[in-house]
């Protein structure tokens, strides 16, 4: 097979550890988490950033787990600064103390996004199994105190989707000019925890109106932004713009990846950063380039109009609910297993079902 | 809804926390980079924001694109570029 020709990728995802002290029911991290001794070294990562910045990256998100567990954060952000690639950090809060968050800007740190579980802190709890609010909030307000913007962001399903004018008028109390609601994507844990998960179309349709309404008031003040969940819109999401077209992840242990959730299919091999270089990773990995153009897509995606518009939709998706990642995305309702998302739907609505399940190294 | 912004010709434009400009050799272009996401900028859109620099106010880069070019519909365009562009949150008004 031949590669199909690509252009250099915008941004690095670097997941810099699996350690995490909250154990959230939807954590987009593997289900099998990496252990702290086969995490990569300051160095590696170091080398990692030196080779994002010759293809050409331009943006970086520092993610984990909780980043600020990773002792190399400030040195990495250092070196971001220095090969001028835009730095994000995406964080629980817990571990910000203003010490932190002060060494961070002043080595380059540019934008912080930190997640918040819930407005009320019971359902935070049960979300986290951890009761972390009050410490969130703290590192919140330090945060928002600083010249770097701040996103609050907070993952939306079943148990706080009832909450959006509380979650927004907390983010207005928080002076945070930017709020992203996220509907929960059903990948790892969340796949696990998908019938604890899944709000009903009437929740959702419920929750939308007072978004619509509170974004039209705030115009001006706060950014607003929901990116709603594929389940329950009928065509697909355009898979991160196309399979490894924009977009590097690399692992806590090294293992590179074209997206966050990509881990999940197993019909294919990842490359390691250990073993091979970025740029022999992004042009020349059959991983990188196994749907790349058009050349794997199956019927229906292979002749439809829209192919290049959602490019069939999300991959592992297709891999999760097909078990064949070529298929098109099942949500998609011109895919002929658009039905195994139809049930999925009807078995969150029957909740609840079987038993909620946190995160945790076991 | 330059009303409801406070937007007058006077006004002072910066880029607002966390957006800026790179020069991306590699693409021919500008970017503008900002918190978790990235606009491949076209050359009238990177001329403009390269004018809002936290010292010029509307009228002064007005006046500055006048010089270089003679556009009939320049006023309106940028009108609507900077409307644009404070909406999303790229450009803010300077507190005076």
């Amino acid at each position: 097979m031949t590669n199909v020709a690509c252009s250099a990728p915008y941004t690095l995802t670097m997941e810099l550890t699996h350690r995490c002290p909250l154990r959230c029911l939807y954590c987009s991290n593997p289900t099998e988490l990496i252990r702290q001794e086969n995490e990569l070294s300051l160095d590696h990562w170091i080398s990692i950033v030196d080779q994002a910045a010759r293809l050409s990256v331009v943006q970086a998100n520092l993610t984990g787990g909780e980043p600020l567990a990773y002792a190399g954060l400030t040195a990495i952000v250092r070196r971001l600064r220095e090969r001028d690639i835009y730095s994000n950090l995406i964080t629980s809060g817990i571990g910000l103390s203003d010490t932190v968050l002060q060494e961070l800007i002043e080595c380059g740190l540019e934008s912080i996004q930190m997640s918040l579980q819930s407005a009320n802190k019971k359902t935070a709890e049960l979300i986290a199994g951890w009761n972390a609010q009050e410490q969130k909030l703290k590192a919140l307000k330090l945060a928002t105190q600083t010249k770097i913007p701040v996103a609050l962001n907070v993952v939306l399903h079943k148990h706080n989707i009832g909450e959006v004018a509380e979650l927004i008028e907390l983010a207005e109390s928080m002076n945070v000019k930017r709020l992203e609601l996220a509907s929960t994507q059903f990948y790892g844990f969340a796949m696990v925890n998908m019938e604890h998960l899944l709000p009903t179309r009437e929740q959702m349709e419920e929750g939308l109106a007072v978004y619509d309404l509170k974004k039209k008031q705030l115009a001006g003040k706060m950014q607003l932004s929901w990116v709603i969940g594929d389940y329950l819109e009928s065509s697909p999401k355009p898979c991160m713009g196309g399979w490894a077209s924009q977009h590097i992840v690399v692992s806590a242990d090294g293992t590179a990846y074209p997206c966050l959730a990509a881990n999940a299919i197993n019909t294919l091999s990842f490359p390691s950063t250990k073993e091979h270089s970025l740029k022999w990773i992004w042009e020349e990995s059959p991983a990188f380039n196994a749907f790349r153009g058009y050349e794997w897509m199956v019927e229906p995606c292979r002749s439809c109009e829209f192919r290049e518009k959602d490019f069939g939709g999300c991959r592992c998706q297709a891999f999760l609910l097909t078990g064949d990642a070529r298929q098109a995305d099942p949500v998609c309702k011109l895919s002929p297993h658009h039905h195994v998302v139809e049930e999925k739907i009807a078995a969150a609505n029957a909740y609840p079902i079987g038993p909620l399940v946190h995160r945790q190294f076991s | 809804m330059t009303e409801s912004l406070n937007l007058v010709k006077e006004s002072i434009l910066q880029m607002s926390p966390g957006v800026r400009l790179k020069d991306d050799e590699t693409r021919q272009c500008k970017l503008l980079l900002m918190p978790e996401s990235i606009v491949k900028l076209n050359h009238s859109a990177s001329e403009v924001l390269e004018l809002v620099d936290g010292n010029r106010s509307i009228e002064k880069i007005y006046a500055e694109l006048a010089a270089r070019y003679e556009d009939e519909t320049l006023h309106k365009d940028l009108a609507e570029f900077l409307l644009d562009a404070l909406t999303r949150g790229w450009i803010e008004i300077k507190c005076p």
